[in-house]
Formats: structure tokens, C-alpha cells, sequence
């Protein structure tokens, strides 16, 4: 897209947006309601974050649970320590997931591919075992509790934030920051310099285009978004358990960005929205909860059969339908 | 003999049982990526199912199956379970990405997963055999004599799957086509057929180690996740399947992990051998022995 002659219907559809995201716990004040919201966005900037590397530069980290638990533990272990706000204890845990992702990038960056995604994995389940069994630091599995509630510092005044309408809006910066962030980063020069490392490394660095370097960009840059997230849900929750770098995590993302659509800022929004809403509305239509080992057993297949059959995921299928123009980008599923 | 050195001994031999349960892990996943480059997160599910098969033909009423003939039957239900597999989804993605290949099978672990989950719920499902409560004592060292079968069985089964690459002619084939694919199908080897047949084998391998684990430990819908992570720790440590190579590592990985639970901490074992793993990697990213090409 040329920003010299910007879209009205670009315009108009991020304005119309940004007024329901605003108005919603307006209109529907009811806490479980504006909890469930809070959920949503919160998987949409963790599944952007993790997009930043899974699709567009196309390593797949299977541990990126890591900087949202750890930046979750930061955030209830030394943020209240060193006495930071809502925001300081965010950034506090961004900077320290962001500086953990470049660390941990630059050693994983050296081993190719599959054996990435397997040692990101074994970090994470380094992580897990840690935070299980060091109690003087984690309390282990029984969780730190009574993380305190946050405070926000504006000057002259400070509010405390405890209702869920309040988190709300509190967690909107992190997804506009995010937004604005993914959008800077997956197009223009950068983008372009992402998708070419993603299709073929030896040719990209061919043509003067760095490898390692975007890699670690979009590794850290998503490392130190999850970890922000990480303190919000430590401070939203007030409690931080080991399951906060649990292996579901990774697979919910998983399935959130390929169902959605890989690289596709549209289709991973979509996918975050749909995950968290369609067992809702399931259950509002058979009238009853649906135990979470069959919902599984569902994710799984609608996994597969997007693999198998819509490897562009529902972003791919809405251009498809609406005749849209072909996406520029390739798909991250091809070789 | 001394208490520490029966608790030594004991220690090598459970790390010995734990590496031969790995080598099996890793065998078949080396084998499968060595012939298709197809990283198999679902391995370790197959061989959960193994064991929830060995716990439903253990339980059969009227018909006491001894364990000897139970566990080929398992061996055959999770090849079948293999084939399924390939037919409905291994085959469609084989030609793609890494990525596809992880995605797609980390689909297909979940399915498993909570299938298991909500056919026999979470509840550990204890699978006891003759040979696992039978103790003995050579070398005054106690062991339960299912252990001594797992060694057995392992170094049996690698070395008829070294017969097998080596001087038949399917596995011939099977190492001609984990070389260059593209030759092969020139001479006339069918491609497809050999990658499911690779992929079916090594699924029969998974069902195996299930069979001969699960009566030592218990059956759990999850039991195969962190085994999958570390059967591919190996391969990678192996050299990318390159099979003795995953092999080796799996000893050293088991032997490793007994010491350390041992002697050190049993709470923080896994974070020493994935520690050993992503450093090892980093002084020496091709694996042990170097990247090599094909099995």
C-alpha cells in the first residue's frame, strides 16, 4: 500500500473499528461479557506478536509461551518490588522479554528449521519445570498469589484499576501499539526484506538482504510485545501459575494464525476473534458447555482441515470470495 | 557390595532402560525424517496409543492373552492407527514446508490427545505384566525383569532394522529414496509408497515402546508429548536422521537424565537435558556426527 494516497475504505474501516472496540463494554456492561472481550484482545496481540516470526519470517517457535510466562512472573515478582505502575511494570517486562528473545534468538537462529522449532520447544519446557519447581522464586504449582492490583500514574492523579471494564480499556494501548507495530514492520521495506528471508534465506542475503538480522528483529520486537502482555495477564488475573507457560499456548497460537491465515494481519484478527467466540455461540446454540477435551478434538480437526484444504487459511477464503486482489505475499505454507 | 555402588549400578541401569526407550522413540522418528524430511510430532501419540492398546487387550474378559502375543497385536494396531494417519493427512502435506509438517502434526497429536482424553479420561491406567513384577537380582543389583526385555528388544529391533536398510530390498529402496528422491522416481521406485511404508514402520515402533513401557510407568492420554520432544531431541543431536546417530544420543540422554535425577536434583531433570541439548546445539549445530545425507 502507498501511504502518498491512503484508502478511504482503509480509512473508514479502521475508524469503524476503533469505535466498537471503544463502545463495546458500553454496550454490553456485563462482567462476564467484558471479560470475554478482554480474552479476545488478548490473543489478538499475542497471535500478532507470534505471527511477527511464524509468518513472516517464517520461524515457527513453538516457545513462545515463554515470554508471556516469564514476563507474567516479572510482572508479579519484581515489578511490585521496584514499586512500577500499570505501565512500568508492561514495559519492565517487554524490555526483559524483548532482551531475552534476541539472546534466545541469536542461539536458536544458528540451528536451521525444524531443529528451531524442537529447541524452542525444549525452552519451554526448560521454563516449565523451573517455574514448577523453584518455590523460593515461584511458589511453584501453588502459584504466586495476590499480585497486586494496578495502579495508573497520571499526573496529579492515580487510579487504581479493579473492575474488568477497566482493564479493558487499560489493555487497549498494548493492542494499538501492537497493531501500529505489525503494521510498520510487515510492510513497506522491512516487510519485504521478512517475506524474502521467509521464501529463501540464500537468495535473500543474495540480494543484500541480511537473514539473521530481520529474523532477530521480528523475534524480539514479538518477544517483547508477548512479554508486555505477560505482566497484563499478571495483573489482570492477580495470580501467576506455572500453567502460564504451558504447551497449549503454542497451540492455540498455532491455530489461531494458520486457521486465520498466516502473514495476514486480517486473517490472524479474524482467527483471534473466532477462536474465542465460536465456542460461545456453540454453546449458546446446543444449549449447554461443551467439555474442553471435545472442543480440542474440534480445533484439531478444523486445524487439519485448513492445513489440507485452505492452506491460506479464512483470510485466503475471504479474498477468494470477495474477488479481491491476490494477496502481494506469498502463502507461509509453501516451500 | 557397597550401598553406592548398588545405587550406581542401579542408576546406570535405569538410564539405560530410559535411553533404549528413547532409542526406540527416536528410531522411528529419525527413520520417517531421514526418508520424507517430515518431523512427526504425533510420534509420541502413537505410542500412547500402544499402551491405552496393550491396557484394552490386557483387560479382555474370558481370554487371558499371555504378553508375548499382546504385544505384536499392539504393535499391529498402531501400524494400522499409522496408516490411517498417512492416508488421511501425512500423504496430502509430505511434499510441503517444515512448517506444514509441524503444523499438520501437532493437528493431529491434538485430535489423539484428547480422544484418549475423553475415551479413558485422565485417570493413569496401570498396565501390569508378569515380567514387570517379576524382580530379579543378578549382580545384586535388583531390577524388575521387564526392564531386562527392554533392553533386549531394543538392541534386537535396531539391529534387524539395520538388516532390514542394508540387505532387503524394500529397505533398500527406503534408503535410496531417504537420499535423492527425485533419482528414484527416475528408476522407478514409487516414492509415495515407500514414504508410507516408512511412515507406517515407524509408527509400529512407536506402538512397540508403548507396549513395552507402559506396564513400568502408567497410561496417560499426555504420556507421549514429552517423549516425542526428546525422540526428536535426539534425531537432531543424531544428525538429522541419521539413525545410529539418534541412537547414540538417546543412550546418552537417558544415562544422563538417570545420573542427574539421581544425584543431583529429580525435580529439574528435563531442564537438564533440554539445558545439554539447545547448548549442544549451539557449539555444534550439525549434531554429533555431522549432518550426513540420507540413513
Amino acid at each position: 500500500m502507498n501511504n502518498a494516497h491512503i484508502d478511504v475504505r482503509t480509512v473508514l474501516f479502521w475508524g469503524i473499528s476503533a469505535v466498537i472496540l471503544l463502545i463495546l463494554p458500553q454496550l454490553f456492561p456485563l462482567g462476564y461479557l467484558v471479560n470475554a472481550m478482554i480474552t479476545t484482545v488478548v490473543w489478538i496481540i499475542f497471535a500478532l506478536a507470534f505471527d511477527l516470526s511464524a509468518g513472516h519470517v517464517g520461524a515457527v517457535s513453538l516457545g513462545h509461551a515463554v515470554f508471556f510466562g516469564v514476563g507474567a512472573y516479572v510482572a508479579a515478582i519484581a515489578a511490585p518490588q521496584l514499586g512500577l505502575g500499570y505501565f512500568g511494570s508492561m514495559g519492565l517486562s517487554a524490555v526483559t522479554m524483548g532482551i531475552l528473545a534476541l539472546i534466545a534468538g541469536i542461539a536458536f537462529f544458528r540451528i536451521a528449521e525444524v531443529s528451531f522449532a524442537i529447541g524452542t520447544l525444549g525452552a519451554l519446557i526448560i521454563a516449565q519445570q523451573i517455574a514448577n519447581n523453584a518455590y523460593d522464586l515461584t511458589n511453584g504449582p501453588m502459584c504466586i498469589q495476590s499480585v497486586p492490583n494496578p495502579t495508573i500514574h497520571l499526573p496529579g492523579n492515580a487510579i487504581s484499576v479493579t473492575q474488568p471494564v477497566e482493564y479493558y480499556y487499560a489493555l487497549l494501548p498494548l493492542l494499538l501499539l501492537t497493531l501500529i507495530v505489525y503494521r510498520l514492520l510487515t510492510t513497506q521495506r522491512i516487510g519485504r526484506a521478512f517475506a524474502s528471508v521467509r521464501e529463501d534465506e540464500v537468495r535473500a542475503s543474495a540480494m543484500g538482504v541480511h537473514p539473521l538480522r530481520y529474523k532477530l528483529l521480528a523475534f524480539s520486537v514479538g518477544g517483547a510485545l508477548i512479554g508486555a502482555l505477560g505482566s497484563f495477564q499478571a495483573q489482570y488475573i492477580t495470580v501467576v501459575c506455572p500453567s502460564e507457560l504451558a504447551i497449549d499456548y503454542t497451540l492455540t497460537m498455532l491455530i489461531i494464525v494458520f486457521v486465520g491465515g498466516a502473514g495476514r494481519m486480517r486473517g490472524v484478527v479474524i482467527g483471534a476473534i473466532l477462536f474465542n467466540t465460536l465456542p460461545r455461540i456453540l454453546e449458546n446454540i446446543g444449549g449447554g458447555t461443551i467439555p474442553p477435551a471435545y472442543q480440542q478434538v474440534i480445533y484439531g480437526l478444523i486445524l487439519l482441515g485448513v492445513v489440507l484444504y485452505m492452506p491460506d487459511g479464512i483470510d485466503g477464503l475471504i479474498t477468494r470470495l470477495t474477488g479481491g486482489r491476490k494477496s502481494k505475499r506469498q502463502v507461509v505454507t509453501d516451500a | 557390595m557397597s550401598i553406592e555402588l548398588e545405587i550406581f549400578l542401579e542408576t546406570i541401569i535405569n538410564g539405560l532402560t530410559l535411553g533404549a526407550l528413547y532409542a526406540l522413540v527416536t528410531m522411528g522418528l529419525a527413520l520417517i525424517f531421514g526418508v520424507a524430511r517430515l518431523v512427526n510430532f504425533a510420534h509420541g501419540d502413537l505410542f500412547m496409543i500402544g499402551g491405552y492398546a496393550l491396557f484394552v487387550l490386557l483387560g479382555v474378559e474370558g481370554m487371558e492373552l499371555p504378553y508375548v502375543l499382546i504385544v505384536p497385536l499392539v504393535v499391529i494396531v498402531t501400524m494400522a492407527f499409522s496408516w490411517i494417519i498417512e492416508r488421511t493427512v501425512i500423504h496430502r502435506v509430505i511434499n510441503q514446508s517444515w512448517r506444514v509438517h509441524a503444523v499438520a502434526t501437532l493437528g493431529i497429536s491434538i485430535v489423539l490427545q484428547n480422544i484418549a482424553l475423553i475415551l479413558f479420561t485422565t485417570d493413569p491406567k496401570q498396565t501390569p505384566t508378569i515380567f514387570s513384577r517379576q524382580i530379579i537380582e543378578p549382580f545384586g543389583v535388583r531390577m524388575s525383569m521387564q526392564r531386562v526385555i527392554i533392553l533386549v528388544v531394543v538392541i534386537v529391533v535396531f539391529l534387524g532394522l539395520q538388516y532390514f536398510v542394508r540387505r532387503t530390498k524394500l529397505g533398500k529402496a527406503i534408503r535410496a529414496v531417504s537420499q535423492n528422491r527425485d533419482m528414484c522416481a527416475i528408476v522407478g521406485i514409487d516414492v509415495k509408497k515407500i514414504v508410507m511404508i516408512t511412515f507406517v514402520i515407524s509408527g509400529g515402533l512407536a506402538g512397540l515402546a508403548g507396549a513395552l513401557l507402559a506396564p513400568l510407568y502408567s497410561v496417560t492420554p499426555m504420556m507421549g508429548s514429552l517423549l516425542t520432544l526428546k525422540g526428536l531431541a535426539a534425531v537432531v543431536l543424531g544428525g538429522l536422521g541419521y539413525i545410529n546417530g539418534a541412537v547414540f544420543a538417546a543412550f546418552g540422554l537417558g544415562i544422563i537424565e538417570a545420573l542427574f535425577s539421581t544425584y543431583v536434583s529429580f525435580a529439574f531433570k528435563d531442564v537438564i537435558v533440554f539445558g545439554i541439548f539447545i547448548l549442544f546445539l549451539f557449539f555444534r549445530p550439525q549434531g554429533i556426527f555431522g549432518r550426513r545425507v540420507g540413513l
